[in-house]
């Protein structure tokens, strides 16, 4: 039950920091960003050809690898969504699925068709608490994705940056005139949200394989967990993303393995077929 | 030249050109990417109403399109049912699932409909795969019964090609039907503003359910078509990426437009088997065609050549007045 | 004279604040009824609550006999009640002769045999269609406009297409809102010219209208709100010599100053 509920968790972290990353975004420039999964893969992938072909310190390659997914969050946003700013959300969206077509394939041209295993700090060792082994990369991806969740709260209420970045999200023309640089802002929206699918990335690569189809289900698992939780919150992607984790883990224990990730989107279409904002979001209203 | 002959003269172009198609082709190979561009074009017409016509995204066509195909081929297989009940039955069945998602995302729009659409394209995926006693599972079901007609059974490539092209030809004489009648301005009407189309009297439950039934009667319709044609089918063909790849056939073309969805269905089909030449690198290449089609041509390549709309303009004025005076029509 | 529409003491309450405070009014069959009041007054709201738009939190509300508070707006469409919008809601991008084949919507039957196949049924009843709408399009001086989109129009143009819907609906109730707002001298006069044409042919009108000439002008009778409560009905004499509506307009323009 313990061990089954800590990975549930860990994997419900997981899923939160990816739909976390897809509501800042989505927050700011009202797109959904179907590539983040493959932002995850290349996090992945990038830490892991650092430490196993280039032989740098499992540290260092997780930070490289943040570094370098912030500067390719510059660039997607640059190629893939600054031209395509003013366009209408589907044509964005689509943009953003051939963007994620592409990193897949080209993962797989760059890395193989074989996933790669990469292990974590910890390897595979388990820690034992009162009887129960667990795995400790679990417990290392349920406090590092705490972490970060304090971290942000406090980047978007205390900081000064957090907070242009905020003001961004709630009204791109108010923004303007109080005089903050939303272009410049947005583009450290795609940013962050691109460090924290590495993050998420170099977390999970212990548990999966590392593979260029990693990032696919994931994508498409945290964008539901951020409509179950509501979509445009972010305490409703956390929830959302560890409410879907601990799901999935039990169904797939006591229900049935074969049908794990449709758990995931039979709760979702049942969550809006009751709840059409989900389960934390705002009431529709219709203007007349 | 007299404006009518030159009608007459590009309309019989057009016809040579399309039934020479399969001896202009210069392989069975070939001959078969032609085939399974009409059967695309069946399916992108039927999304075109959901997406094009009403105004409400879904990427759930491949399921529908699965729907189809695996209602034909476990008709044929597992119960020996003809192909020529199996296929409305498809269609029928399609429809029904599109009733099934239609309800729920009645009161969805945007990201929330995106996202019950996939997970339901998922989910019917993964019956597909896991429910081996009904669907044979993983593996696809094969020796799916060929098509037969009075005693004369359709086998070359060549002969399928006209076989759909038939089909192709009715859907979209169905289709130009649908616009220009009541049905169709409704759902116009839904897409351009929904408050005003009910105050006109529209009924906006039953028309979006009817928009997302009669899209995934399209799909089913193709989905039987293919089945019998490939004489296999698995489920990893009726997957979210193929959805998009539909989805992604009607906004190319022209969403909205009755020609869009057929040039982008027959572009999406060949351009990428053009490119495979560069193995691996094409689906790579393919991502970044997409990107650049978003940027450059986001309203489709059927109303590029619409200066200020002048050009769609024109089309639809010569429609109207054809709508004014029907009896000329015949 | 019988009310063709009853609005029987509703209220409408938006978090707290009493839009409309149980507002009791009657609109009689045949006439042009008028409905103004300073800005923010409850106007367009009670005109949301008839259309459907809003479930009055008390209060019915009778049309034809039949109560239809509560009822969505295509229903209460059906039962012969259109309406306009404020500020323009037409199908931009469809044509000028399509915006007005939608509000014929629900009385076409063309049938689903005849929509996919277009039987000689359905081409017969077509025409009789699009002839109607022409005729309407003619009315509103519209007619040769009829194959170009919507958006193209001007918003005098606009307007007027507007009512040209509705009234493609047969209502026997016609509620505008705001129609003149926005129109120049020569508009709104063809507008009055419009408005009593369908009262000669027995089309009922609820009217909002802030430009008070065509209200004294065409209006039978007048109800004036002030706060969401009525303050004032009757004809446009007895509206125009009224204490209570001049100090609301009045104290409305000190505010202004």
């Amino acid at each position: 039950m313990i061990q089954l509920l800590i990975s549930g968790l860990a994997m419900g972290s997981i899923y939160a920091l990816v739909a976390l990353g897809i509501v800042v975004i989505a927050n700011a420039v009202n797109v959904v960003n179907f590539a983040q999964g493959e932002n995850v893969m290349l996090g992945a992938y990038v830490a892991a050809t650092l430490t196993l072909t280039l032989h740098l310190p499992i540290l260092a390659a997780y930070a490289i690898s943040i570094i370098l997914l912030a500067l390719y969050g510059y660039i997607f946003q640059k190629v893939a969504y600054y031209p395509l700013r003013k366009k209408p959300f589907i044509t964005v969206v689509v943009a953003t699925i051939g963007v994620s077509m592409f990193l897949k394939n080209a993962a797989r041209i760059v890395w193989g068709p074989q996933p790669i295993y990469f292990a974590g700090p910890f390897g595979e060792s388990m820690i034992r608490v009162g009887g129960v082994s667990i795995n400790a990369q679990n417990i290392l991806i349920i406090v590092v994705t705490l972490a970060l969740v304090v971290f942000q709260h406090f980047f978007f209420a205390k900081t000064s940056l957090g907070r242009q970045m905020q003001a961004t999200a709630q009204d791109q023309e108010a923004a303007t005139l109080m005089g903050i640089k939303v272009s410049r802002m947005i583009a450290f929206t795609f940013i962050y949200s691109s460090m924290l699918a590495a993050a998420a990335g170099v977390l999970l690569a212990p548990i999966f394989y590392v593979s260029a189809d990693m990032g696919a289900n994931l994508g498409l698992k945290a964008f539901a967990a951020s409509i179950i939780g509501g979509f445009g919150s972010v305490p409703g992607a956390i929830l959302g993303g560890l409410f879907l984790g601990v799901l999935e883990i039990f169904a797939a224990a006591y229900v049935s393995s074969l049908y794990k990730d449709a758990f995931a989107f039979i709760v979702l279409i049942l969550i809006l077929a009751f709840m059409p904002r989900g389960l934390f979001g705002e009431k529709i209203s219709t203007k007349v | 030249m007299n404006k009518k002959v030159l009608r007459y003269l590009v309309f019989i172009l057009l016809a040579a050109v399309i039934l020479s198609i399969p001896g202009v082709m210069p392989n069975n190979y070939y001959r078969g990417l032609a085939n399974l561009s009409l059967i695309y074009v069946i399916v992108a017409l039927g999304l075109n109403f959901i997406y094009g016509y009403t105004g409400y995204i879904s990427f759930a066509q491949a399921a529908f399109f699965g729907i189809g195909a695996y209602t034909t081929a476990l008709l044929g297989v597992d119960h020996h049912i003809s192909f020529w009940l199996a296929l409305p039955l498809s269609g029928i069945m399609a429809s029904l699932f599109g009733v099934l998602i239609g309800i729920p995302s009645l009161k969805l729009t945007g990201h929330y409909l995106a996202m019950a659409t996939i997970g339901f394209g998922i989910i019917v995926q993964m019956l597909m795969q896991n429910w081996t006693s009904f669907t044979h599972g993983a593996t696809g079901v094969g020796n799916i019964p060929g098509i037969s007609l009075g005693g004369f059974t359709i086998s070359s490539a060549s002969q399928y090609y006209y076989f759909l092209l038939f089909f192709v030809v009715l859907s979209i004489l169905v289709t130009w039907s649908i616009e220009h009648s009541n049905l169709g301005r409704s759902f116009k009407a839904v897409r351009e503003d929904e408050i005003a189309a009910a105050t006109s009297g529209i009924n906006l439950t039953f028309t979006k359910v009817f928009s997302f039934a009669l899209s995934a009667f399209f799909a089913g319709i193709a989905g039987g078509l293919y089945a019998s044609m490939s004489a296999y089918i698995s489920p990893d063909t009726f997957s979210f990426d193929q959805s998009i790849v539909f989805f992604t056939m009607v906004l190319i073309g022209g969403a909205g437009t009755m020609l869009g969805p057929v040039i982008g269905a027959i572009l999406l089909t060949f351009v990428p088997e053009l490119l495979r030449f560069m193995k691996e690198y094409y689906m790579a290449l393919f991502g970044i065609g997409i990107v650049l089609i978003m940027i450059f041509i986001p309203q489709g390549i059927v109303n590029v050549f619409a200066k200020d709309g002048q050009f769609a303009e024109w089309i639809t004025a010569k429609r109207t007045a054809r709508v004014e005076s029907p009896q000329k029509d015949l | 004279m019988e009310p063709l529409l009853t609005v029987d003491a509703i209220s409408m309450i938006f978090g707290g604040l009493r839009a409309v405070d149980s507002l009791s009014m009657n609109v009689m069959l045949g006439e042009i009824h008028s409905l103004i009041g300073p800005n923010g007054a409850g106007k367009t709201t009670v005109l949301n609550v008839i259309s459907g738009f809003y479930k009055p939190t008390e209060g019915k509300v009778l049309f034809d006999n039949k109560l239809i508070q509560g009822s969505n707006s295509s229903t209460i469409s059906r039962a012969g009640l259109a309406r306009t919008f404020q500020n323009v809601r037409l199908f931009k991008e469809l044509t000028v002769l399509e915006n007005v084949q939608i509000g014929m919507y629900a009385l076409v039957k063309e049938g689903i045999i005849g929509t996919v196949f277009h039987t000689p049924y359905f081409r017969k009843v077509n025409k009789a269609s699009v002839e109607e709408c022409m005729a309407l399009l003619e009315m509103v001086g519209l007619k040769d406009k009829a194959s170009l989109r919507a958006r193209n129009m001007s918003y005098g143009q606009q307007k007027v297409l507007e009512i040209a819907r509705a009234l493609a609906q047969k209502p026997k109730l016609l509620l505008l809102d705001e129609p003149a707002a926005g129109l120049n001298d020569t508009e709104t006069f063809e507008l009055i010219k419009l408005v009593r044409q369908l009262q000669g042919k027995g089309i009922t009108v609820l009217l909002i209208e802030h430009n008070m000439r065509l209200v004294m002008n065409l209006s039978d009778r007048i109800t004036v709100l002030n706060f969401g409560k009525k303050i004032a009905e009757g004809n446009p004499d007895v509206i125009q010599n009224n204490e209570e509506v001049i100090q609301a307009y009045l104290g409305k323009r000190r505010a202004y100053a």
